[in-house]
């Protein structure tokens, strides 16, 4: 049988938008009145959600600490190469100038072990064990850079192996290779930061949940009643939402506070070591776009949890 | 106004019908009590008319609309055309008397200076004007029936249903809120009671539909 809707009274008579405003604006500030009423209880939620986001977003501004870091390292793809000790400077010399004729090689600069030492002296900090050494322990050592030196990975690894039979030649190391360790673990880092996002993020949904379904059961009378007088379900449902909103808000707030207070407590110790390394490395704070994200995030949590929990509770109570 | 065609109830936890192939009408206007021992149905059927049970078969027509078959959806704006009262007054005592008798009006949205003047006119109309702020625990039994019935009829339902109005007043006080009743009725506001105080029923006057064990025995009045 078709349903009759003509004779059904809908609102729209008396609707108008400022009044629809106003219950909303009504609506966000009573449920911060309740919060204010229990206030340890609003605290103690908030701050659960704070410190369970506050981890993966603290691992996220650690790695990106970390790549900023490995970032300041000069990345062009040099190769260094360790001369034998027995080779003079002159014959380290006519080898730079013929590794200078290769046409894979951009650049070739020989560092004289004489100066290499003086430098290390000055910089290391070891200059008393240096004086106490009777020879030069340094071989003369040839930085060269190679052209296509990211693109091309297989002619690299070809000119290494090429230089390696080179009896003068002890060692040669491409200054690369632990950077693209440190990447390629980054990465990984940041692959398991995502994950313990989703899996951290399941868990504020079901704080979010649990908290709002405590909050129905103790209001359940109120709610009994507004749907007697002919409340909608979108009239009983927006007080909760409000009250996600304000735990996902001010949990998102409070982590992003969290994570740049301590970033804040271990700056001073990483700045005066990075200063040992002579390094101007000092650690960021979490960008303010990510902030907000991370704020955004909360609050779509706080809203979303708390709009399953009270769809499923009225559902289950309209038959 | 109010018609119910066949209509049985039997709750899904099992057991007997609750309500057993129920027919009668009200007219618009019509001022009827429905009396029975506990038990005999009769806050089941007042469910049915609010859509807070749906009937198992049968018809329950409002306002020739078949409320058994309304969309979730629709159901909060068939209640708004019916008033509600309660034996326990089902008050909210965190709440003002004035939050309580503005509820109906405030989840239609309705204009902050207009619902103002219709709780006054409600409040006034039950004899509770000046009584706005105080918290309803802080009024007598009779009083805070009052407040139910100045929320049911604050949004000017064409309907009233009440659930054992006057189950914990005494014979004078029942009889003063029976009357009021009697006032909204002679507006042309429908009114049905649900009570089993059969001597008050009796010096009313009213139509009487009395239920016994689910079935309706007999209309007499």
């Amino acid at each position: 049988m078709a349903r009759r809707r003509s004779n059904i009274q809908r609102p729209i008579r008396n609707f108008s938008v400022r009044a629809y405003l106003l219950i909303h604006l009504h609506t966000f500030f009573a449920s911060l009145g309740r919060f204010a009423r229990a206030p340890f209880n609003f605290m103690m939620t908030v701050s659960v959600i704070a410190i369970t986001l506050s981890l993966p977003s603290g691992l996220l501004v650690s790695i990106n600490n970390l790549q900023s870091l490995s970032g300041q390292i000069d990345l062009n793809n040099n190769i260094s190469i360790f001369l034998n000790q027995s080779v003079t400077l002159k014959q380290a010399d006519d080898l730079s100038a013929s590794l200078q004729k290769n046409d894979k090689i951009i650049q070739s600069v020989l560092i004289n072990k004489e100066a290499a030492l003086k430098e290390f002296r000055q910089y290391s900090g070891f200059s008393s064990a240096i004086t106490i050494l009777d020879s030069n322990p340094l071989p003369h050592v040839i930085q060269i850079t190679p052209i296509n030196s990211i693109n091309d990975q297989a002619s690299l690894k070809l000119l290494v192996n090429e230089l390696k039979q080179r009896p003068d030649i002890q060692l040669v190391q491409m200054d690369m290779g632990w950077l693209e360790r440190l990447n390629g673990i980054l990465n990984i880092a940041q692959r398991g930061v995502s994950i313990i996002t989703i899996l951290l993020g399941f868990a504020v949904l079901l704080i979010v949940s649990n908290t709002i379904r405590l909050e129905l059961q103790h209001r359940r009378d109120e709610i009994d009643i507004t749907r007697l007088v002919g409340a909608t379900h979108a009239f009983v449902r927006r007080p909760f939402i409000y009250s996600g909103f304000w735990y996902g808000f001010l949990g998102g707030i409070l982590a992003c506070l969290l994570v740049n207070l301590s970033v804040w407590l271990i700056h001073g110790p990483t700045s005066s070591l990075a200063t040992l390394y002579s390094s101007s490395f000092s650690l960021e704070f979490m960008p303010l776009n990510h902030a907000l994200s991370w704020i955004a995030f909360s609050v779509f949590l706080g809203v979303t949890g708390s709009w399953i929990v009270v769809s499923r509770y009225l559902n289950e109570l309209e038959s | 106004m109010l018609q119910f065609i066949n209509v049985s109830k039997r709750y899904p936890s099992g057991g007997a019908d609750a309500l057993k192939n129920v027919n009668f009408e009200l007219q618009n206007g019509e001022m009827a009590f429905l009396t029975g021992h506990s038990g005999a149905g009769k806050s089941t059927l007042l469910k049915l008319i609010a859509v807070l049970e749906r009937s198992t078969q049968g018809q329950v027509m409002l306002d020739n609309q078949n409320i058994g078959r309304l969309s979730k959806r629709n159901i909060p704006y068939a209640r708004r055309k019916i008033g509600m009262i309660f034996q326990d007054h089902r008050l909210l005592h965190d709440h003002t008397v004035f939050d309580n008798v503005a509820l109906p009006l405030i989840i239609t949205g309705l204009d902050r200076h207009e619902i103002k003047r219709r709780v006054r006119a409600a409040l006034d109309k039950v004899g509770l004007l000046g009584k706005e702020q105080r918290y309803p625990i802080t009024l007598s039994g009779g009083e805070q029936q009052r407040i139910g019935i100045a929320r049911a009829v604050v949004n000017r339902p064409p309907m009233i249903l009440a659930d054992e109005p006057t189950g914990n007043l005494d014979p004078a006080l029942s009889e003063e809120i029976m009357r009021l009743f009697e006032q909204f009725n002679q507006v042309g506001v429908t009114v049905l009671i649900a009570s089993h105080d059969v001597s008050l029923i009796q010096r009313m006057g009213y139509r009487t539909l009395q239920l016994s064990q689910g079935e309706m025995l007999e209309e007499h009045g």
